[in-house]
Formats: C-alpha cells, sequence, structure tokens
C-alpha cells in the first residue's frame, strides 16, 4: 500500500502527519519527495546509510559525425541547444533529459552524459526505512530528483506507469503545491490524505489538490489539522464535494512546542498513536473496495 | 520601481499575509501573485477582475513522416531504458 499526503497548501502539516502515522504504525518505508524542501528527516532523525548522485542526461555532440543539420535545436522544446553554422551549442542548465537530440540525431552523433542535478540519501529511523532526496541549490528541475526517490523506494519501472507495490506501507511526504512535482509525488499511489486547515487559505488550495486527485484518479480523503481554529468552509466543502473527512488534529499548545523543538506530536501525545491507526484503518477500507 | 520579492522556503510561515499587509501599507504599488498553483493573495486583497488572458508556453510535438526520428535511434534508445 502507497499512501501520499499532500495538501496543496503549504504548511498545513504534510510532514508532521506523514512522521507520525509512520511512526505509529510498522514496516513502514517513508519517502520524503518534498526535494526542494526536505523536513521529514528533522524530525525521524536518520541514520544514513547510503548517499547516491542524482543526474540528469544532457547531450554531448560528437563534433566528427555532426552535419550541423540542426534537428536537434528543432527538436529541442526548451532551446537547449542551438546550431550556428559550423558549431553546436548545448545549454545543460535548459536541459529537460528528455533525449529527443539524440532519438531524432540523422548522424548519431549525440550522446548523453549524467549532470548531477541533486542527491538520494536512504536510511533507517528506527525500524522505518527512509529515503529522501535533495535538490541542488540552483537547480530548477524537481521532477527527476522526485523520480529518483520513487525508483530507489519502488521501483518504478521506466515507463513512470507501473509501481511494482511491496508488502509493506510506503508513506510518500509531497511537496506543496499543484504542478508536476506534485503529480509525479502522488502518482501509482492507492490513496492520498489531503492535510488542510480550516481557513479560506485552506480551503482554497484543498479545491486545487482535490482536482489534481480526480483528474489522476486517486483516491483521497482529508486531515483537517487545527481543527478548532478558523470557519467551517473545509467541512462544508467537503461534505457537498462527498469527501470523506478522516481525522481532526486540534489546535494543541503541546502538540506547537514539541512540533518547534523537532519532536513528533506521539512522543508528547502518546494517544495520538491509536488515532493515527485507526486512521490507517480508514484508510485501508476506503481502498479494499 | 522598486521590487520586493516576498519568499520563504518552507510553505505555511506567512508569505501571503506579510505581503497583503505591505499592500495596505504601500501608497502607489502593484501586487504579483506568483504562487500560481496555488494562489491565496486574492482572498485577502479581493480584487476586482478586470482582464483575463490565456497563458501558453512550451510546444506541442506532433509526428509526421517527414519529421518521424531515425528508427535506429528510437530502438537503441528504448533498448537503453529496459
Amino acid at each position: 500500500m502507497i499512501i501520499a499526503v499532500a495538501s496543496g497548501k503549504g504548511g498545513t502539516g504534510k510532514t508532521t502527519i506523514a512522521v507520525n502515522l509512520a511512526l505509529s504504525l510498522e514496516n513502514v518505508q517513508f519517502l520524503d519527495c518534498d526535494v526542494e524542501e526536505p523536513n521529514a528527516h528533522i524530525f525521524l532523525k536518520p541514520e544514513i546509510t547510503h548517499t547516491h548522485q542524482v543526474n540528469l542526461p544532457v547531450p554531448k555532440v560528437n563534433e566528427d559525425r555532426c552535419s550541423y543539420c540542426g534537428k536537434c535545436a528543432e527538436v529541442c522544446a526548451y532551446n537547449a541547444i542551438a546550431v550556428v553554422k559550423d558549431h553546436v551549442l548545448i545549454f545543460p542548465e535548459l536541459c529537460h533529459g528528455c533525449g529527443g537530440c539524440s532519438i531524432f540525431c540523422p548522424e548519431d552523433a549525440i550522446e548523453e552524459i549524467n549532470r548531477p542535478i541533486g542527491v538520494l540519501e536512504e536510511g533507517k529511523s528506527g525500524s522505518i526505512s527512509f529515503i529522501d532526496g535533495k535538490l541542488n541549490l540552483g537547480e530548477a528541475l524537481v521532477v527527476p530528483v522526485v523520480r529518483a526517490v520513487k525508483k530507489a523506494g519502488l521501483g518504478i519501472r521506466p515507463n513512470n506507469d507501473q509501481v511494482t507495490s511491496n508488502n509493506h506501507l510506503t508513506i510518500i511526504d509531497v511537496p506543496p503545491g499543484t504542478s508536476c512535482p506534485v503529480v509525479e509525488s502522488v502518482k501509482g499511489g492507492d490513496f492520498c490524505l489531503l492535510v488542510t486547515e480550516p481557513t479560506p487559505f485552506g480551503l482554497n488550495d484543498l479545491v486545487l489538490a482535490v482536482g489534481v486527485l480526480r483528474k489522476l484518479r486517486i483516491p483521497f480523503g482529508v486531515l483537517i489539522n487545527r481543527a478548532d481554529v478558523g470557519d467551517t468552509k473545509v467541512d462544508e466543502y467537503c461534505q457537498r464535494e462527498k469527501i470523506p473527512i478522516l481525522m481532526r488534529v486540534p489546535m494543541d499548545r503541546n502538540i506547537a512546542i514539541a512540533y518547534s523543538k523537532g519532536i513528533p506530536m506521539i512522543e508528547v501525545k502518546p494517544e495520538y498513536k491509536k488515532k493515527f491507526i485507526e486512521l490507517y484503518e480508514k484508510i485501508e477500507q476506503l481502498t479494499s473496495g | 520601481m522598486k521590487q520586493i520579492v516576498v519568499i520563504s522556503g518552507k510553505g505555511g510561515t506567512g508569505k501571503t499575509i506579510i505581503t497583503a499587509s505591505f499592500a495596505s501599507l504601500a501608497k502607489s504599488k502593484v501586487m504579483a501573485d506568483c504562487d500560481v498553483d496555488a494562489a491565496d493573495l486574492h482572498l485577502l486583497l479581493h480584487p476586482t477582475i478586470r482582464e483575463t488572458h490565456e497563458f501558453s508556453a512550451g510546444k506541442l510535438l506532433s509526428l509526421t513522416s517527414s519529421n518521424a526520428p531515425n528508427v535506429e535511434n528510437v530502438k537503441k534508445s528504448a533498448a537503453l531504458e529496459q
């Protein structure tokens, strides 16, 4: 089973919920796909045993074979190649690594070389298998690093669609927003838990996230964090849209203090462990039928 | 014109609220919400929308016989991915 924890809006408590859910269950693998701002390690303090470089394949032209026909520049959607008279200019930082230039090259003059764009870390936090990705500073391409994290954890096939599900539970900490990195993170998941807050901001971005998940046909439910502050609009929206509200976490000073010290809430509020187990059971029920 | 960028790294730290507060203080101003995949500034500023424009970027590749790829290269690339 793969559960992705997403939100749309930032700072609603995705990492907090994902981490505490993981700590409440057994035989869990944790993937932090928020590779721009990976934070789960602060709670989980994993012992990192392996570090790998994440690379992007970028073109390298063999000028002995090149006829300067310009086909590579023509097919590149990101203007990463320019052909001027008898010279080929490559802008690696614009390249998305699609490989189109080498596929379309009639002279077979383009090979692909690796450009490092991020780092993958694998380790253990207690019994939890932990993997996170870190995008290198100054890099813009997030998706390949997210893909690398998922591939390391789940063994995604090159066609990117089939996820070979293991017997144990995988929990994915998804980045905020609603665009490509989010889609890449939730794709192939059995269920998506949307963490929101009862504010106009939480609701606005929840509606956007729901739109993404419906399009991807991934079953989902909502967890309302800081549930006793704000308004009732999120509740009304979920009722109207028949979206199950699976758990509520109230605004609690002790949880906030623990958070501010990087301590998971179930350490200061052990009674929440039972609630997270119940949450998992509800998700199991929702995905079984 | 002076440009001030409000940024955080972490989500939910209060970028939008600080930006909106600047909006109520500044006299002659243009506010831009660049958080395009989850834009929220409008919830605080309640703008009247005067114009809406389509935005398009990138290219769609259409495959016709005249620009079909070198078949051998496609095979090689597919073999590499397996």
